[in-house]
């Protein structure tokens, strides 16, 4: 589903432009937020659902998870915009948990299921009765009969069938989820286990109801910004591509001047950092102290690692990500400015909310989310006449953003530093791959190695806060690399502040 | 050989309301095995100002041969071009 536009993304961004366009305006919110639903969900006909009233709705909570706010209780009565007045602050506004099912917008789909279509022949083969492991597979009338009690859901069978008749359907929710963290509730709707959940998102862009939504900070940014505070953007390297192809590059600084931020970073920037400390990091302690080490860039793949493997837990490179570096960089000359982190991530939000980064990061939004503030304040790319390249980072730190290029950039500057030292790599993406990666570096199987994970299956261009296909927003990230004033992160002209910054 | 103009709206709302993703499934028919779209030469072009004048809730706009679609989507749009493909 990802990359294809369906009424799920149209929902989704219609509230964020809504959210952004009501914090521009101002004025009694309480009363505008009520207006909302039917702006979004127009007239008396139901267009997705079976009821017009439960459209708006579903639409009410996913503008309050927006301003930040956390869902309603159903078996209570509260105004769709309780709390909206504490939640009008300049600065971050969170309540946990980030993502949150919409439970009367979840279709409660059957947890794991085998199942026999009207596809079976009743051939003579019927392999699929041979396969089973538990002998729940039979021919009953012509017809293969799968034993619900006695099948183990392996879906053996549904791989041998030769009609394709056999299907094994899983909660796509669920299937997303590569920490396995989403069980039912007692009515059988998806229900996040917040000790398992490491906030990667997939889950949100893969539920086909758009039942699940995280929380946003636009509503405190935009009051941020209004306050007349100096802010600050640090943009992904991701983003290029991600806003149409009028939204050149040359074209993102005054684009985000034009939304009030006072100046604008690249990411890659803390990127060469991150590469050239973690460079330095491996040759120092693989395989002395440590059998291998893991990137550390990704946060839901360092989370999981730390949660799942946690005798390993030195293992995971203690490098600060290139998020915080470079805005411990910004920081260092605009000690009074608001630092926000532009991304493709949802699990950055939670990075940003922790204790040691707290001080550093002050508000996290994902492009998905500026793409609706640049809605709500008109901002049209072609009309900007100021082109201001960004210039800071170098190829293999703007590479970040594409599956395999932090690994690739760290063995770079190893290559570089030290040419005759070896460096094995493997480079995992989607957390499910990255378990088994480790799993096989727990048995003693990837010792040496430089371990690349990223929880987003194809790295940050597909992160759950992305507008453009995977595929095309590969390409334009590798050709925005190529166009890298510098080639090697060591060439990075901030490499010896590196030290100012721990 | 015929000939089909597509002018598709990229300003900030048409991309953010799925312009790019139309664009996307009409390159995506050149692929397709299917003698409907075999000789059929679709010319793909974008510019910000295809919707104007704008009208609230109309992205995205596409021009087909000339001809204004509005809330325009992959679907409504593949459907019209095969409508003229088979006339």
């Amino acid at each position: 589903m990802r990359g294809i536009y369906t009424p799920v993304t149209k929902i989704r961004r219609q509230v964020f432009t809504e959210v952004a366009r009501l914090a521009y305006e101002g004025g009694d919110y309480a009363s505008r937020i009520e207006h909302i639903p039917y702006k979004i969900i127009p007239g008396e006909i139901p267009t997705y659902r079976d009821s017009i009233f439960k459209e708006r709705a579903i639409v009410g909570e996913r503008l309050r998870l927006a301003m930040g706010l956390s869902l309603r209780r159903i078996d209570e009565h509260a105004p769709l915009s309780e709390g909206i007045n504490e939640s009008a602050v300049a600065e971050k506004y969170y309540e946990p948990p980030l993502i949150n099912v919409i439970t009367f917008a979840c279709n409660a789909c059957p947890e794991t299921s085998v199942f026999v279509t009207n596809n079976c022949q009743g051939c003579l083969a019927h392999p699929c009765t041979a396969v089973c492991p538990v002998k729940a597979t039979s021919i009953v009338n012509g017809r293969s009969v799968i034993d619900k009690d006695k099948c183990l859901k392996c879906g053996r069978c549904a791989d041998v069938c030769p009609y394709s008749a056999i299907v094994k359907r899983k909660r796509p929710c669920a299937a997303a989820c590569g920490m396995d963290a989403i069980s039912s509730d007692n009515l059988g709707r998806a229900k996040i286990d917040y000790d398992k959940c490491v906030s990667c998102g997939q889950c949100l862009v893969s539920c086909p109801f758009g039942a699940i939504a995280d929380k946003s900070q636009i509503f405190q940014l935009i009051h941020a910004i209004k306050s007349g505070q100096e802010v600050i953007a640090e943009i992904a390297p991701a983003f290029v591509g991600q806003f149409g192809p009028s939204a050149t590059p040359e074209k993102m600084k005054e684009a985000l001047r034009k939304l009030g931020f006072s100046k604008v970073y690249e990411t890659a920037v803390g990127a060469d950092l991150c590469t050239i400390e973690e460079a330095e990091d491996f040759v120092k302690k693989v395989p002395d102290e440590q059998p291998f080490m893991g990137t550390s860039c990704c946060p839901a793949w360092s989370v999981m690692a730390k949660k799942l493997f946690p005798e390993y837990a030195h293992c995971i490179s203690m490098a600060m990500t290139p998020m915080v570096l470079t805005a411990r960089w910004i920081k260092k000359d605009n000690p009074d400015a608001k630092i926000v982190f532009i991304g493709p991530c949802a699990a950055k939000k939670l990075e940003a909310s922790r204790r040691s980064v707290r001080s550093d990061v002050d508000f996290v939004i994902t492009f998905e989310e500026l793409m609706g503030m640049f809605v709500a304040k008109g901002i049209e790319f072609d009309q900007l006449e100021v082109e201001d390249p960004l210039q800071d980072a170098s190829t293999v730190g703007r590479n970040f953003a594409v599956g395999g290029g932090v690994a690739a950039a760290v063995v770079d500057c190893i290559k570089q530093k030290y040419p005759d030292r070896e460096v094995l790599t493997e480079a995992a993406a989607g957390l499910r791959d990255c378990r088994k990666m480790l799993t096989l570096a727990k048995a003693g199987k990837r010792n040496g190695y430089l371990l690349e994970g990223m929880a987003c299956p194809g790295g940050c261009v597909a992160g759950a806060g992305t507008l453009l296909p995977i595929v095309r927003a590969t390409a334009s990230v590798k050709g925005f690399a190529k166009e890298a004033p510098i080639g090697h992160a060591a060439d990075s002209q901030y490499a010896d502040q590196l030290h100012l910054l721990e | 050989m015929k000939k089909i103009s597509l002018e598709v709206c990229v300003c900030t709302e048409c991309v953010m309301m799925g312009s790019m993703e139309i664009i996307d499934a009409i390159e995506g028919l050149k692929s397709l095995e299917t003698d409907l779209y075999q000789d059929l030469d679709i010319d793909v072009t974008t510019s910000s100002s295809v919707c104007a004048p704008k009208v609230s809730g109309a992205s995205p706009v596409v021009k087909i041969n000339g001809e204004r679609m509005e809330k325009a989507n992959s679907a409504t749009v593949m459907a019209r071009i095969s409508e003229i493909a088979n006339k």
